[in-house]
């Protein structure tokens, strides 16, 4: 069967007989996803059509029947009836015994698998004139499907295979003919039914109701925009049913069929017009309509629903900024060139020239190390590297530093954080169990060998989503597939099994739509999308892509098992009212999915998602580096880019740095293609990057939250680096990278809250002074200091940590046992060098502020060391006092 | 690392000193703390402000003003985990006595999951227990709980909760959190975003865990996607009561006011420098934590308290574990130093066998620590600005577990229909909400859901559940999801 390009289509005259030679007309309407296929049919002398529903972007004509909707989404087709010719679409039986008058009458091919369906309204045909239909059903059946109890048995028989069929039959008038399903399997052994099409010269045995279509304008149009178009119109689809557009009205919505022409008992629109039951009764809230106004709906869906083209109206594609391509924006002119570094200032500067403001001066030296030995490597300079760097003012020492801290393997512990806090990595099951996860660190260390690496975003991707499908699959590919296997599971004893592992495959599709879509996919689990164009059929097509893979772990090998699960949209989102199947796929306003066989895969989507046209993966991307380093997105609302997120700070430059990201640009970019060290070299090279971030007296007033970047933000240390820097100060911290995490001291009491076998976390394993990258990670029992400074508890995915401040915190950093450690080593450290008390204080501001410290500080810390000993202090007690005090600065736990 | 050993014995005699020196830290350097202080206050009713006029995260807990109605302040919940029994306690059902060992009609287990029970193995079970009619009100309550009866006129009774999480785990998220998953604001942190805190020197909420705590555990009274400063402060039944208030072993008290003051200037000169009002922000959170290390001791010394109010809530009672009446009463002295919300877990309550003896000591350890909380609110004038509630995640079957009915049979969980009560806080006392089925099996009349409980209490303290938003994943979550109403009958 040929497929025809969206608006390709050609009328077969009507007088053309049925039968070989007819020519097809498929007309694929992407937008709703339904098949639409017009073919030749035959037409009835005299015959007219009371008024078709039909694709918005296709009138039919005369003589043409086609099949409007399927509501298990299966491709059924049109073919006609001879000897050998095959009834079902996905099976080879062929037919063996054929009444003479139906040979060469048309067939609508179904398919065998659709056995199971149950609903009333699976099949609809628009008919053009009236028609003999009949339904072809496996005699084995125990008994007749509900919907078929209105046709009548004729005697004759057809054969498929060695298998006979009952025909059951109908005289249609004109318009829509809704055939339901098959009533689980009820009407035949493990078979569906198909049919078959005849054009009658009878009357029909049912006159249809007449509605003028001219009627519509005048009488039902007002109606639907009055009382309808506010909740299911353009702006929104409340349950997924927009009552604006013809083609979509007529779909329905998320839960039923709300036009049914012909039929106002199939109709829920009547039902829920005319309902008791206020908290359903639409429209909501309003006075109900009148009952002249229900009585002229049910005319006009009885009389075949007629909804001329005037009004078919036409579903605008999103215009939203983040679903359009990414562009390829002209690099600004400026008028303070000088300032500019990168391309990246040229974007910046231009809209700060634009809103008359003016960049903030350049940080000094040490602020820049240290800012930069934070955000690269989460870990304060060294006193050497400090003292180099500030003493280094070669042209060539800014970049030499950036690709030396890139180059650190501490940089990839840094930057895997960042991607465990989107993997909702943790090493524990949750909910009440929480049973531990002993090899999820192998997870840990591939992300950070991938990071350290530099594995491009791209590779990156595919081998976290499908990393067993890859050509060449290995160990290594299969421990990236953690991403995936980092849900909570459920063990409680009475838990429901299958409840918590479709959560998880909802889990795994919202995560994937977030950290590489930036949408909020989770909203459309129940009903279609509010505001971004997202069905929740197209839920459902993604949820199918995890669906049948089952994530094992049998000691320490990572394994996905393939199941033959068949994917249903789940009402309301309860997974224990499935209704229609749905197959993989991805939402009609993103780029079509090349599969690489039929049925699109896990490999398929990861390649989708990093594919050249689609636009939100490179964005999303960029606009999370670029958080890390500035503080803030270009997309403030980093895990949504939907209609409600937050609009770009500077599309262009957005736009601009994701195109490189992609390799999207011809020849030479800046950044090789999926780097993500190349972007953050671009970023962190960028004179805007390097700006201070010193408030002035008064913030513009055009600007008060600096969203236009005229200076760097000041952000307060994540958990981990809270953590990281006091080790680093104190000289305690353990550089080794990976391994099995450590298990640090767990306060005594707070082993009331379970049995979770506390005693373990009174024990430590490993060595404590490793970076906090390597804490435990206990889903129901986070580590009270991460906890207390907003670190990531692995229960979901975090795209933005907040950046609180408590007393709390206060009482950590004074008085938890590991801090008062560091305290007490940065003391001894102080006291044991053999340098005088002012260069003491000295080194102490180095180690926690990366800086000399100015006069009147440094008289302070002089103050307290003079007033520690007026207090008959040790010098070991001088000296932790010392320590206590910088590591409890303001400025200690902050990046300037 | 050190381990800290026993820190607090030696900690309380630091904190005598340091409350000695207390005025000295707030006043030593001129236009120091004090006028720190008198701008932070700024700071925090502008963050207040901006909270509540943008919905962006309010970084402090400075009071906020309610949305204007409910006269709740502070809010108590008591909740008895593991699923306390309705059909025992709160929920008297005649025709259950009569089916007694008879099996289950099918009609009713349709669409109905257990976690335990074979609905085909297990038949109706009457409750073993009686009822009584307590206050002029005569609601109808278990004869285990007559001290909580006394009070009768004070509570409003919901017979008609439902939910769908028949987990211990996913139905205290139900419960606590408004959704049966990890990850959300517990109810606590939802009013201390939306109120505020009116202490000075606590944390404005805070969890009592007594022997085994909710296997939810920090989610309990976790601060979800809100800023940590909502989250629950555990108050500890050993060491300190708060982790890490004592300051370490071995710094003199002197010694700790230097550095402190020492930590404020420095931050102060940064803070010229800066001009990141952030910098005050910390500053503010310094004092605070500075206060919280005297207050939290002296909280939970009860040396205060008259015999007469111990023995109200049975503090000392004989051959009864104390903890739960102590947690009840460190309730009462939270509230009244204006802690918003308190929150006292008891997880003994998963009654799958030995329902009838289980259940009896259990209601004696509950009953009158709770009966006498409520009493003392309400001599001391607190109740009616004070909420309290009997929470718990789900009720139990009207099936026996067992093969049949008995001393030793339980029940399984029944999140579809169980009760729960609250007291005080501008409830309308006396009063029965919603009905159940004559099984206790499903809501017969006005079914209450999570989402409308949620709504009520929400109302009870002056807050719009549909306007207490927050903005997370580009959206404005609510506790309630996209429902919930509040339960009207249930308003004085």
């Amino acid at each position: 069967m040929a497929t025809f390009s969206p608006h390709q289509r050609t009328t077969f005259p009507p007088s053309q007989p049925f039968g070989a030679g007819s020519v097809w007309h498929a007309v694929r309407n992407m937008a709703a996803h339904t098949l639409r296929l017009f073919v030749v049919c035959g037409a009835i002398a005299g015959s007219r059509s009371p008024g078709l529903a039909l694709a918005d972007d296709a009138a039919a004509g005369e003589g043409e029947v086609a099949i409007q909707r399927v509501s298990s989404d299966r491709k059924y087709e049109l073919g006609t009836a001879r000897l050998r010719a095959e009834p079902y679409i996905d099976r080879k039986y062929v037919l063996r015994k054929l009444p003479e008058r139906l040979v060469d009458a048309r067939m609508v091919r179904t398919s065998m698998d659709d056995d199971y369906v149950d609903t009333e309204d699976h099949l609809r045909l628009e008919l053009s004139g009236t028609t003999e239909v009949i339904v072809a059903v496996d005699a084995h059946g125990e008994r007749t499907a509900d919907w078929m109890k209105r046709w009548s048995l004729i005697e004759e028989t057809l054969a498929v295979d060695n298998i006979d069929y009952r025909l059951y039959r109908r005289i249609v008038p004109a318009g829509v003919v809704t055939l339901g399903g098959n009533a689980r399997r009820t009407t035949g052994a493990r078979s569906n039914y198909f049919v078959l099409l005849l054009p009658s010269q009878a009357l029909p045995d049912i006159p249809a109701p007449i509605f003028a279509a001219d009627r519509f304008e005048p009488q039902i149009w007002p109606l639907l925009q009055q009382r309808c178009h506010g909740c299911h119109g353009a702006d929104l689809q409340e349950g997924g049913l927009r009552l604006d557009v013809r083609s979509r009205a007529l779909q329905g919505g998320d839960t039923a069929i709300a036009i049914s022409p012909g039929s106002g008992e199939r109709s829920e629109l009547l039902a829920r017009l005319t309902t008791d039951n206020s908290a359903r009764r639409m429209p909501l809230g309003e006075h109900p309509l009148s009952a002249d106004e229900v009585a002229l709906l049910r005319s006009w869906i009885e009389g075949g629903a007629p909804w001329p083209d005037s009004h078919a109206g036409r579903e605008a594609p999103s215009a939203h900024w983040a679903y359009q391509p990414i562009g390829n924006p002209a690099i600004p002119d400026v008028r303070t060139s000088g300032w500019v570094r990168t391309p990246i200032d040229a974007f910046v500067l231009s809209r700060l020239e634009e809103a008359g403001l003016t960049p903030s001066p350049e940080a000094d030296r040490a602020t820049l190390i240290r800012r930069l030995s934070l955000d690269l490597r989460g870990i304060p300079p060294s006193p050497a590297e400090l003292r180099a760097f500030v003493a280094d003012t070669s042209p060539e020492a800014w970049n030499q530093l950036v690709d030396r801290f890139l180059a650190a393997p501490e940089y990839g512990e840094r930057w895997a954080r960042h991607w465990l806090d989107l993997a909702r990595f943790a090493e524990s099951d949750g909910y009440e169990n929480d049973n531990p996860r002993p090899h999820a660190w192998r997870f840990r260390d591939w992300v950070i060998d991938a990071t350290n690496a530099d594995l491009p975003f791209d590779q990156f991707t595919i081998e976290q989503l499908a990393g067993d499908l890859v050509e060449g699959a290995n160990a290594a590919s299969r421990i990236a597939t953690g991403f995936h296997r980092n849900t909570l599971h459920n063990s409680a004893g009475g838990a429901d099994g299958e409840e918590f592992r479709t959560r998880a495959v909802k889990d795994r599709t919202a995560v994937t739509a977030t950290v590489w879509l930036g949408l909020t996919w989770q909203c459309a689990e129940c009903h279609t999308h509010k505001y971004d164009p997202i069905a929740q059929r197209e839920y459902y097509q993604l949820y199918a892509f995890f669906n049948d893979t089952d994530h094992d772990q049998v000691g320490e090998a990572a394994t996905l098992r393939k199941s033959e699960r068949v994917t249903r949209v789940h009402r309301r989102g309860n997974f224990l009212e499935p209704a229609a199947e749905v197959r993989p796929g991805v939402p009609a306003f993103l780029p079509e999915m090349k599969a690489r066989g039929g049925r699109p895969d896990r490999l398929d989507l990861a390649h989708w998602l990093v594919s050249a046209g689609q636009p939100l993966t490179p964005r999303v991307a960029v606009n999370t580096v670029w958080q890390h380093l500035l503080g803030a997105g270009l997309v403030p609302t980093p895990d949504n880019f939907g209609v409600r997120g937050e609009p770009a700070s500077h599309p262009e430059l957005l736009d601009w740095l994701a195109g490189e990201f992609a390799g999207r640009k011809e020849g030479q970019g800046w950044i090789a293609p999926w780097s993500r060290k190349g972007l953050i070299r671009l970023i962190v090279t960028s004179a805007v990057y390097r700006q201070s971030s010193r408030h002035p007296g008064e913030p513009p007033a055009v600007d008060p939250a600096n969203r236009l970047l005229w200076r760097q933000n000041r952000l307060r240390l994540e958990s981990e680096a809270v953590r990281d820097l006091a080790l680093a100060a104190s000289g305690l911290l353990v550089a080794q990278v990976g391994g099995p995490s450590i298990q640090p001291v767990l306060p005594r009491g707070l082993g009331q809250l379970s049995e979770l076998k506390n005693e373990r976390f009174q024990e430590t394993s490993g060595n404590p002074y490793r970076r906090g990258l390597y804490v435990h990670t206990q889903r129901t029992y986070p580590y009270p200091m991460f906890a207390t400074f907003d670190g990531a508890d692995g229960n979901a995915c975090l795209v933005l940590r907040d950046r609180s401040t408590t007393p709390l915190q206060a009482l950590t950093l004074l008085n938890d046992p590991a801090m008062d450690e560091c305290a007490r080593r940065l003391g001894d450290r102080l006291r044991e060098s053999t340098l005088d008390e002012t260069n003491r204080l000295m080194l102490g501001c180095e180690l926690c502020l990366s800086r000399v410290p100015e006069e009147h500080e440094r008289k302070i810390l002089q103050g307290l060391v003079d007033d520690l000993r007026g207090l008959s202090a040790t010098e070991a007690e001088v000296w932790y006092g010392v320590a206590r005090a910088l590591l409890n600065l303001e400025e200690t736990i902050t990046r300037e | 690392m050190t381990t800290t050993g026993n820190r607090l014995a030696s900690a309380t005699g630091h904190l005598r000193d340091i409350t000695q020196t207390r005025r000295d830290f707030f006043t030593s350097s001129a236009g120091g703390g004090v006028a720190g202080l008198a701008a932070l206050a700024g700071l925090l009713q502008r963050d207040g402000v901006i909270a509540a006029e943008s919905g962006l995260p309010a970084n402090s807990l400075a009071p906020r003003a309610p949305h204007g109605f409910g006269q709740a302040k502070n809010c108590i919940l008591i909740f008895l985990a593991g699923g306390t029994s309705h059909l025992e306690l709160f929920d008297p059902k005649p025709r259950l006595t009569e089916l007694d060992g008879q099996p289950i009609p099918e009609s009713f287990l349709k669409g109905v999951r257990f976690s335990f029970v074979k609905p085909g193995q297990s038949v109706l079970m009457a409750s073993r227990r009686g009822f009584r009619k307590y206050g002029e009100s005569g609601l109808e309550l278990s004869e285990l709980l007559p001290h909580i009866g006394a009070c009768a006129d004070d509570i409003g009774l919901v017979r008609s909760l439902h939910h769908g999480a028949f987990d211990h785990a996913p139905g205290e998220l139900e419960m606590l959190t408004g959704r049966d998953q990890p990850g959300r604001p517990s109810l606590g942190a939802w009013l201390t975003y939306g109120l505020g805190s009116e202490s000075q020197n606590l944390p404005g909420f805070v969890a009592l865990v007594n022997q085994r705590g909710p296997v939810a555990r920090a989610m309990a009274w976790g601060a979800g996607y809100l800023p940590s400063v909502h989250q629950g402060v555990l108050l500890r039944g050993e060491g300190e009561p708060i982790l890490n208030l004592a300051t370490p072993e071995g710094i003199a008290a002197g010694q700790h006011r230097a550095q402190l003051e020492a930590i404020r200037r420095m931050n102060e000169v940064n803070a010229g420098r800066a001009r990141d009002p952030e910098i005050e922000t910390r500053i503010a959170a310094y004092e605070l934590a500075f206060r919280m290390q005297t207050a939290a001791p002296e909280l939970i010394d009860l040396a205060s308290e008259t015999q007469e109010t111990r023995e109200l809530y049975g503090v000392d009672r004989a051959g009864q574990p104390g903890a739960f009446a102590r947690n009840c009463l460190l309730a009462r002295r939270l509230v009244e130093r204006g802690v918003r919300m308190v929150s006292l877990f008891q997880r003994t309550w998963d009654h799958h066998k030995d329902l009838d003896r289980d259940l009896e000591n259990q209601c004696r350890e509950v009953d009158q620590p709770i009966g006498g909380l409520l009493r003392d609110l309400k001599r001391r004038g607190l109740l009616d600005s004070t909420l309290v509630i009997w929470g718990t995640e789900f009720g139990r079957t009207a099936i026996t577990e067992n093969a049949k009915p008995g001393r030793e049979a339980g029940r399984d969980h029944h999140p579809h229909c169980f009760s729960l009560w609250m007291a005080g806080g501008g409830v309308r006392g006396g009063t029965v909400v919603g009905s159940s089925d004559e099984l206790g099996w499903h809501p017969a009349s006005d079914p209450v859901h999570t989402h409308d409980f949620h709504a009520t209490v929400l109302h009870l303290l002056g807050l719009d559940h549909t306007r207490l938003t927050y903005r997370h994943r580009g959206l404005e979550q609510r506790l309630t999801d996209v429902a919930g109403r509040v339960v009207e009958p249930l308003l004085g």
